[in-house]
């Protein structure tokens, strides 16, 4: 594919990366200005990897990376410049507090915007003074997204932001995510094993698995390529098993992820719309060639 | 009338090494900086103290022995290298292997190191920073040694702590290159750099309990303490500059962040 198409916000190509009990491999996709990608996978897919990979921390083994075109190495600082970061771990200095980090990020940051992050730090109700070891979980992801925020970034990459939350304040935390995405002014990579997270939020989800990314498409095309099919057993034969992407079997009944084109393969099941769950699950399964019992255990296919 | 305090703004002026140790500061607060006065002030003491004695008499100082000169020199070792610990954004990455277990022991300036690789910094000027805050130890390890080898020069009815001086510079010298090879990565191994402070640690408590007393007085190191010892002081510090000038700042250019990679998903 041909890099350095400016009308995107990420363009990710061929990346790899060896480990020698983990590898990415050869990851691509792409994400258009003003619009939100969801990452999923579960723990250990990949994720953080290729956010790693993409701030430069660590070396790849292959492929290209350009940040609102611009290689995310040879200028690192120009495009960092325009990114936001937030971490699942968070970097906050326990014995810190906002206010010291927001004056570190102003003599940084050359767009750094004092009264927008003020704006945010009471929006958020985020003590300036308070130590960081006193804030809460959510209170941190908070304090970074309104730090990452502040600089205007044309970008922001987010690491599972709502991992580790109590569900109050991740949901407070996905009320402002809404926010800041319905301003449609960024590209978001949203990274999470919290499918849930994606939804309302997400313009297009790239499923990634074992290193691999085996899906990357818009969240309308989900439904118009996919169908989740549940049915008896009877309804499956060794031919049309083939055809699912992944299955959850019962004793009686069955459900699997299939392709659209081939629902007339499979006789007097209920057909429902898949979400971006359903697409990674059942990919989950179906790349372990694993055949899931219907609240019981796995058996190898 | 309530004073306004400025707000603080980007300085489109201000150098790269400037903006990260500024943006340090920030983040870290006065700690750093209290503990940094209070190790430099510690640090003009036993520095200070030594080198009056020395101007003020300096055959009674060398006749007090080993003991109290390598301890002073020792102590002052310890506080240059509290004070480069303290203001260095560079995390000590090699005293844990990987990632996380750093940001177990090492929270703290892992956490710093890890907001400057989301922002707008090259990591270059992290070494370069922590580079200057070394260059004070170099400065504060040999240059009291090289002073001790100009008055044994000077005088020569003192020759008889020639020994001492020597193995002061040699010590000196030997600590600096090690230790900076240490932290800024030639050799990038934790326990190279565990290793190091163990052996310092031991000349340190040895000079103090006198185990060395008799071994200073060899005539061989004796005889080097002058011009070659400050030859090899001199060579020392150009090693040092010219290591982090022609290799380490070429590496660090565009290499990417994590010195140590593990698998880390």
């Amino acid at each position: 594919m041909e890099m350095m198409n400016t009308n995107y916000a990420l363009e990710v190509e061929n990346v790899s990366k060896n480990y020698a009990d983990f590898s990415l491999d050869n990851v691509s996709f792409r994400i258009e200005k003003g619009m939100v990608m969801g990452l999923v996978g579960e723990n250990g897919a990949g994720k953080t990897t290729i956010i790693k990979l993409i701030l430069n921390a660590m070396e790849r083994t292959g492929g290209d990376i350009r940040i609102l075109g611009m290689d995310n190495i040879k200028e690192e600082l120009e495009a960092k410049e325009r990114i936001g970061y937030v971490s699942d771990d968070d970097f906050l200095l326990v014995n810190s507090n906002i206010k010291k980090y927001a004056r570190a990020f102003a003599h940084v940051y050359k767009n750094w915007d004092q009264e927008l992050f003020e704006k945010y730090a009471k929006m958020w109700k985020l003590p300036p003074k308070k130590r960081f070891s006193e804030y809460s979980k959510g209170m941190k992801t908070k304090a970074m997204l309104a730090l990452a925020l502040a600089h205007h970034p044309d970008m922001l990459i987010l690491d599972e932001p709502t991992a580790g939350l109590d569900p109050v304040a991740r949901i407070e935390v996905l009320d402002i995510l809404r926010e800041i995405v319905e301003e449609g002014e960024r590209a978001v990579l949203f990274s999470t094993h919290i499918t849930g997270d994606l939804d309302k939020i997400a313009d297009s989800v790239t499923v990634l698995i074992d290193g691999k990314v085996t899906e990357s498409m818009a969240i309308d095309q989900i439904e118009d390529k996919y169908a989740v099919i549940a049915g008896s057993l009877t309804s499956l034969d060794s031919l049309n098993t083939k055809l699912c992407i992944g299955i959850r079997r019962g004793t009686q009944n069955f459900e699997a992820l299939t392709e659209r084109k081939n629902l007339d393969r499979f006789k007097g099941v209920s057909v429902h719309t898949p979400n971006i769950e359903n697409l990674l699950t059942f990919s989950i399964w179906g790349h372990r060639d694993e055949i899931v019992e219907l609240g019981g255990e796995n058996n190898n296919g | 009338m309530a004073k306004v305090k400025e707000q603080v703004k980007y300085n489109p002026k201000w150098s790269d090494v400037k903006r990260v140790n500024r943006a340090r500061m920030d983040i870290v607060g006065r700690t750093s900086i209290v503990f940094t006065i209070l190790f430099g002030v510690f640090l003009l003491l036993t520095t200070g103290v030594m080198l009056f004695s020395v101007f003020d008499d300096a055959k009674e100082f060398f006749e007090d022995g080993f003991q109290s000169v390598a301890s002073i020199a020792f102590g002052g070792i310890f506080m240059a290298l509290a004070i480069f610990a303290i203001n260095s954004t560079l995390p000590f990455m090699r005293m844990a292997k990987n990632i996380e277990k750093q940001k177990a022991m090492l929270g703290g300036c892992v956490n710093i190191y890890e907001t400057f690789m989301s922002m707008p910094i090259r990591k270059v000027s992290l070494f370069r920073q922590s580079f200057m805050y070394y260059c004070f130890i170099l400065f504060v390890e040999i240059v009291p040694s090289i002073i001790l080898n100009i008055i044994i020069l000077l005088n020569p009815e003192l020759r008889f702590a020639g020994g001492m001086v020597t193995i002061i510079t040699i010590a000196a010298v030997a600590f600096s290159v090690i230790m900076y090879s240490a932290v800024f990565g030639i050799f990038g191994k934790s326990k190279v750099y565990t290793g190091v402070l163990i052996v310092f640690y031991i000349l340190w408590m040895g000079s103090i309990f006198g185990f060395f007393d008799k071994f200073v007085m060899a005539k061989p190191l004796c005889a080097v303490a002058g011009i070659p010892c400050i030859c090899f002081a001199v060579i020392g510090i150009i090693a040092v500059i010219a290591i982090e000038k022609l290799y380490i700042e070429k590496r660090e250019m565009n290499a990417p962040w994590y010195f140590k990679e593990e698998k880390n998903v």
